[in-house]
């Protein structure tokens, strides 16, 4: 038993504990595990007050379509938003991670964040672990220096646009950007456009599927439009139901009665667990 | 080894130097009293009404031979103070061991973390409760560090545990701040600690039952009491001992629970009555 | 082969009214040869909280081991339940912290919250998290759970529509999966009871 296993409190950071082993497995013929993917389109534009950024709702597992409404645009601060794409651990980790250093940031200075504070946490933290943590970011956000949108690659290099797409549907949606963005759109023609991005995405490219996702970020306000459009609702259902003629064979039944909420036993209450 | 303690007076509150002073005694091997280990109330002018943290409580364990009983005494220090209404200083280790504490009320959140953590250790490594003593030896050992290398001062902090395991049954632990450990029939520890366990001697029976066990223990504890009348808001009471089914619990009694109790041992009135 | 097929597994946990199911089948094998047909596949946390270890069993036992540790120390300090939503970002983290050497396991957790709104979630073995609204799957035979389910699943059953939903998802997933079968383990759980329940299947 290793002490790190059982440390208390986690001290952060990665263990590399079992390294050794599965690298013996892998070895000896097994195949490396393969890891639930958000093969996606996510894309980002500046429009005239703000950025508006877009996202599909599938999550993949080779195949297999693992999840058909998940979350890729994931919180930062207040003014900032960043969609994930690549491995769902990592962007969900790595977001996470540097949200929580932009609050402290935060506490510490007394300011808003601003997205280039963001942009080289993340970036430096990809850079360290060159490309091993295979997140690729679509980040947008309205600072005191007025709206951005970047990209940030798994090995740590960015990029700084005026309208961005990532993910394996990023070429469907660039796309439509490069034949009808221009300079100064209204909000309304920003969300459009990012919807028609995202679409072409959804039934363009495989790994991408399911509803669009948009985030809004203006000056002083976000508005998240979680499955903004459902292009793909589920049909052919039947609202009876699915009846089975015979029921399961039933080999042992053990029932456990669970104890009221609030307990009084005689005498007085259990310790609490 | 002498300069050290010196500076040592210099630089902490009295009530920790008087521990610090006893740790010392106890490296030389002389046994001291227990109330001399803990800061003592007429060492705090002023400092009495300053919430539970330097209040130096009476603890009183009795083991019987279906179970082991842990009472505390709750001092009422300030209207304002707000207090907890479950238990402010029993704890639950593991589901099979209980303490309460006397003492340094921040010392021992530490050393109670250190317990719990270490139970589970055992437990993860070996997939089985730890046994009673096990525990509280490591917890002993903890404290035994802090009495002999430099530069720290020791828990100013006493345990009575209350537990169970297969091999040895029902057992009651007494846990000082140099470390020392033993195990008890029944035995007191805070402040006035000596008249109760006089008490104890005089009344205790082998093979008591957990029942008889509480009785004593209230009985003990009211007569040892500044205050003539015992009222449930100012003890805690927490038994350890098997269901019909054959677990271990650890039982803590609600205020309801204890007034019925106190009651039923004749040591306060019912409530129509004393009202 | 892939080493999440070494011991063959199936898990499947289902939302209903007020209540949630999980499943698995009872086999461990070690590749194609059965070792066990009575084998554990899911685990207490506490009443309302249940979790489904798929894949390696020996990361399977190692990780509810270590999940036991600081879940019990989690209930000592704070002396309450752990919510299942907490639990399911603790056994993220876990899992996370071996992105480079992970644990061989894909867990499915199923709770009752306090206000007893059932929670469901299940993760790869790095610890994204997924959460449904209505089934999830893991193992071996989780593509064809996905099909069954997606099938048979209807929202807010009552507790006993449920058991037989998953019951007959979960069999009719396993008799198309070489790896695991041998029967079931179904756990139903209601705001008043536990019912566990030993499915018959086929023996080969």
């Amino acid at each position: 038993m290793t002490k790190s296993t059982i440390e208390l409190p986690p001290k952060g950071g990665f263990s590399f504990d079992l390294c050794k082993r599965n690298e013996m497995l892998f070895k000896k013929g097994v195949q490396p595990p393969s890891f639930r993917k958000t093969g996606t389109t996510i894309v980002g534009l500046i429009f005239q007050e703000g950025v508006v950024l877009g996202a599909d709702t599938r999550a993949t597992e080779g195949p297999i379509v693992a999840d058909k409404n998940c979350e890729k645009i994931h919180y930062m601060a207040p003014n900032i938003y960043c969609c994930g794409a690549g491995t769902a651990a990592d962007t969900e980790a790595v977001t996470d991670m540097v949200s929580s250093q932009l609050k402290l940031h935060r506490y510490h200075t007394g300011r808003e964040s601003r997205v280039v504070t963001a942009l080289t946490l993340l970036k430096s933290h990809l850079f360290n672990y060159q490309g091993y943590v295979s997140a690729a970011l679509v980040l947008g956000g309205v600072d005191v220096t007025g709206p951005h949108l970047h990209t940030i690659y798994p090995h740590g290099s960015t990029d700084t646009l005026p309208f961005a797409t990532m993910g394996s549907g990023s070429l469907a949606a660039m796309s439509v950007f490069e034949s009808k963005y221009r300079e100064g759109l209204t909000r309304e023609e920003g969300i459009n456009l990012v919807c028609e991005a995202i679409s072409s995405g959804i039934f363009n490219d495989l790994g991408s599927g399911s509803n669009v996702d948009v985030c809004v970020i203006t000056k002083g306000n976000v508005e998240y439009l979680r499955n903004h459009v459902l292009p793909n609702p589920r049909t052919y259902t039947s609202a009876k139901g699915y009846s089975f003629p015979k029921p399961t064979e039933v080999l042992m039944t053990k029932v456990i009665k669970l104890k009221e909420k609030v307990e009084v036993i005689e005498g007085g209450d259990a310790m609490e667990e | 080894m002498r300069r050290w303690l010196v500076l040592r007076y210099w630089l902490l509150p009295e009530p920790i130097a008087k521990i610090t002073e006893a740790g010392d005694t106890f490296r030389k091997g002389i046994a001291v009293p227990h109330n001399h280990l803990l800061p003592r109330r007429s060492a705090l002018p002023g400092r009495v009404h300053h919430g539970g943290h330097w209040e130096c409580w009476k603890c009183i364990g009795i083991s019987g031979k279906d179970g082991v009983v842990l009472v505390g005494e709750r001092k009422v220090t300030s209207k304002l103070l707000q207090t907890n209404t479950s238990a402010e200083k029993m704890y639950k280790i593991d589901d099979h061991v209980a303490c309460v504490v006397a003492g340094i009320m921040s010392d021992a959140n530490i050393l109670i973390n250190t317990a719990r953590v270490q139970a589970q250790r055992y437990a993860f490594a070996y997939q089985g409760p730890m046994p009673v003593e096990q525990l509280v030896q490591s917890l002993g050992d903890t404290k035994q560090g802090y009495t002999q290398f430099g530069g720290l001062r020791p828990f100013g902090v006493s345990f009575l545990f209350a537990g169970w395991d297969k091999n040895f049954g029902f057992q009651l632990y007494m846990s000082d701040p140099s470390g020392n450990y033993g195990g008890w029939k029944a035995t007191a520890i805070g402040a006035n600690n000596q008249a109760a366990q006089s008490m104890l001697k005089q009344d205790y029976k082998d093979n008591i039952t957990r029942e008889e066990a509480v009785q004593l223990a209230l009985t003990v504890l009211s007569k040892t009491m500044d205050s003539t009348s015992l009222r449930s808001e100012k003890l805690e009471l927490a038994e350890v001992f098997l269901t019909p089914s054959g677990k271990v619990e650890c039982q803590l009694h609600s205020p309801e629970s204890l007034d019925k109790l106190l009651v039923k041992s004749g040591l306060t009135q019912p409530a129509a009555e004393a009202s | 082969m892939s080493i999440f097929e070494y011991n063959g597994s199936a898990l499947v946990a289902m939302v209903g009214k007020n209540c949630f199911a999980i499943a698995a089948d009872r086999r461990l094998g070690v590749q194609l040869q059965t070792i066990a047909t009575d084998f554990q596949r899911i685990y207490k946390m506490h009443d309302r909280l249940f979790i489904g270890l798929s894949g390696l069993a020996t990361d399977a036992q190692t990780l509810y081991q270590r999940l036991v540790f600081r879940h019990k120390l989690y209930q000592l300090r704070e002396e309450r339940d752990m919510k299942p939503e907490t639990f399911a970002n603790l056994v993220s983290a876990i899992l996370y912290e071996k992105r480079f050497g992970p644990y061989f396991c894909q867990p499915v957790i199923a709770g009752l919250s306090d206000e007893d709104k059932p929670f469901i979630c299940t993760m790869d073995s790095i610890g994204a998290k997924e959460l449904a609204k209505d089934f999830v799957v893991a193992g071996t035979a989780s593509e064809s759970l996905y099909g069954a389910c997606e099938a048979m699943y209807k929202p807010d059953l009552e507790p006993e529509e449920l058991f037989e939903t998953i019951s007959q998802a979960l069999l009719a997933s396993v008799d198309r999966d070489c790896l695991s079968g041998w029967g079931g383990h179904v756990y139903l759980v209601t705001p008043t009871e536990i019912k566990e329940r030993i499915l018959k299947g086929r023996m080969d």
